[in-house]
Parts: C-alpha cells; sequence; structure tokens
C-alpha cells in the first residue's frame, strides 16, 4: 500500500470510529503522572558505582585467570623440556619416525646415538 | 549547560552531567514505560535499568538520531523484553489484556495509568492494546500518547514512515474491534 492510499484508509477508518471510541482513545490519552522521586538519581548512580565495583574485580580475576593458564602452560612445556619429550613437529621426531619405518628400533629415544657412535667405532 | 554536549560529557565519565540527563529525561521514560508495563514497581524499576543501559551503552550513541529518541529506543526495547520475559507472570496473567473465557478483555485493577486516569476508556484501552502485537502497540503508545509524529516514531522504531503508519492504522482497526461491544455507534 503506498502512502496516499495508507492515509485514505486513515481518514475512511477514523470517520467510521465512533464518538465512543474516541473518547476512549482521549481518555487513555491523558498523561501518566510521573511520581515525585527526589532520591531516584542517587539511587541509579548507587547501581553504577557497584557495577563498576563488580566489573573491576571481574577484570582482576581475569587478569589472575589468565596469568595461572599462562603459568600451568609454561610449566608443562618445561617438565616436558626436562623430560627430554619431543613435540609433534620437530626435525628428530620425523627422524624417529623414519627409523621406525626402516626398522631401526632403538634408536627412538635420539637417533644420532646411531650416528655418533657409528662414527667413534 | 548545553544537552548537545551531554553524551560526550557522559561518554567521559562525567557523572554530574549524567544526573542532569537523569533528571531530565526520567519522566520521560517513566511515562513511556507505564504505557507497556501497569505494576509501578515495575515501572520504577525499569526506569532504573534504563538509565543504567543508558551509561553502559553511551559509547554506542553517534548523534545520528536525537537524544530522546535513542532513550525511547531503549525504554521501548526494555519494557517489550521485560513483558516477554514475564517476569512476574501471576500479575501478568490476571493484568487488563488477559483475556476471559469469552475472548473479552478483562478490566484489571492494577493498570498504572488507568488508576491515574481513573476512567473506564482508558482501562478498556489499556486492555485491547496490551493484546495487540509488539509493533502495532509500540507505534499507537508512541504516536497516540507520547505524541511522536510518525516520523519520530519511525526513527525510534528503526522503520520507514510508511510502515508506521500502517501499524497504526491496523492498531486503530485492531482496537475498535476488540472494543466494539464497549461502545455505541
Amino acid at each position: 500500500m503506498n502512502q496516499t492510499d495508507a492515509n485514505k484508509q486513515n481518514s475512511r477508518v477514523q470517520a467510521q470510529a465512533s464518538p465512543g471510541f474516541d473518547a476512549f482513545v482521549e481518555q487513555w490519552r491523558q498523561p501518566v503522572v510521573v511520581p515525585d522521586d527526589p532520591t531516584f538519581a542517587d539511587r541509579v548512580m548507587n547501581r553504577i558505582n557497584k557495577q563498576a565495583a563488580v566489573f573491576s574485580l571481574r577484570k582482576n580475576y581475569k587478569w589472575m585467570a589468565a596469568a595461572a593458564v599462562v603459568t600451568v602452560a609454561a610449566g608443562i612445556g618445561l617438565g616436558r623440556l626436562l623430560d627430554g619429550g619431543y613435540s609433534g613437529t620437530s626435525d628428530t621426531n620425523q627422524i624417529v619416525s623414519a627409523a621406525y619405518d626402516l626398522g631401526l628400533s632403538g634408536y627412538e629415544t635420539n637417533p644420532y646415538e646411531f650416528l655418533i657412535q657409528d662414527s667413534n667405532e | 549547560m548545553d544537552k548537545q554536549h551531554w553524551p560526550e560529557l557522559i561518554k567521559n565519565g562525567d557523572r554530574e552531567t549524567f544526573r542532569e540527563l537523569i533528571n531530565e529525561y526520567r519522566p520521560l521514560v517513566y511515562r513511556t514505560a507505564a504505557r507497556f508495563l501497569t505494576n509501578p514497581d515495575d515501572c520504577d524499576d525499569l526506569t532504573q535499568e534504563v538509565f543504567i543501559e543508558i551509561w553502559n551503552s553511551i559509547h554506542h550513541f553517534r548523534g545520528e538520531a536525537a537524544l530522546s529518541t535513542w532513550i525511547y529506543r531503549i525504554t521501548v526495547n526494555k519494557s517489550l523484553n521485560h513483558l516477554r520475559k514475564g517476569k512476574r507472570l501471576g500479575w501478568f496473567l490476571s493484568r487488563p489484556g488477559h483475556q476471559s473465557d469469552d475472548g473479552e478483555p478483562v478490566s484489571g485493577p492494577d493498570a498504572t495509568s488507568s488508576k491515574l486516569l481513573n476512567n473506564e476508556g482508558a482501562r478498556l484501552i489499556d486492555a485491547a492494546l496490551a493484546q495487540l502485537p509488539d509493533k502495532q502497540r509500540t507505534a499507537f503508545i508512541l504516536t497516540q500518547a507520547e505524541g511522536l509524529s510518525q516520523k519520530q516514531a519511525a526513527g525510534v522504531m528503526n522503520m520507514s514512515e510508511s510502515a508506521v503508519e500502517s501499524l497504526i492504522h491496523r492498531a486503530r482497526t485492531s482496537l475498535r474491534k476488540k472494543l466494539k461491544n464497549y461502545y455505541t455507534n
């Protein structure tokens, strides 16, 4: 429906509306009385202040949680290093895999050891 | 202090300016909320929530629309969300808009605006309005009660003017239909 049609239809509906209906709308249209509340702004500001305090606490918790995660991750990494473990994609690891494929068992922990021993002999 | 600068000042954390904004716009927010909610305590709570939302999201206000348009939008959204959540289900079921078995609106005694106006016509319109779809109800309230132009209501509702015009027309037609037994032709 274009705007002109809507206007026409609006006028038609309003013309058809009985005085009773329009009177109802008029009564309903009377302004709502807003109660006086001198402390309203204070209450809102108090809630905002509390919210800010909680937010700041949450922010601190977030930092602490992040620091804890980093510490644990670093600990795990360090632990693996000290254990002499190897991570998935290192060259050493690939050589170990190749050694397995070739049936050169016994050298999986350090494939270079075989070469070193060999050259010493 | 010029109101045009309020948003920028509040964005910078100026609490005194925000207090001025609260005092300035509290009647607008309360009045609008009272057209949707019928419990005075709910209106007061919602008015507080609206201002907290304004404080929290003032950085989203870019000044493309009037500040009052933005505040109306927040108030309408919060009011509709409040109704949707049905926080006070018991009260909601006994409100004026709740239908009786024969499908006619029940006149409830607890409508804020109706109570303040203390007249039957207002109470019936309130009851029938509560049964309308959200958009029709919002368009009708903003233009007929708050006196916004269709253009302003369109800004609040983020719709075209013609869409708002159509919503108002549909709302009027529905109201007349729902209340046909209550007025004389």
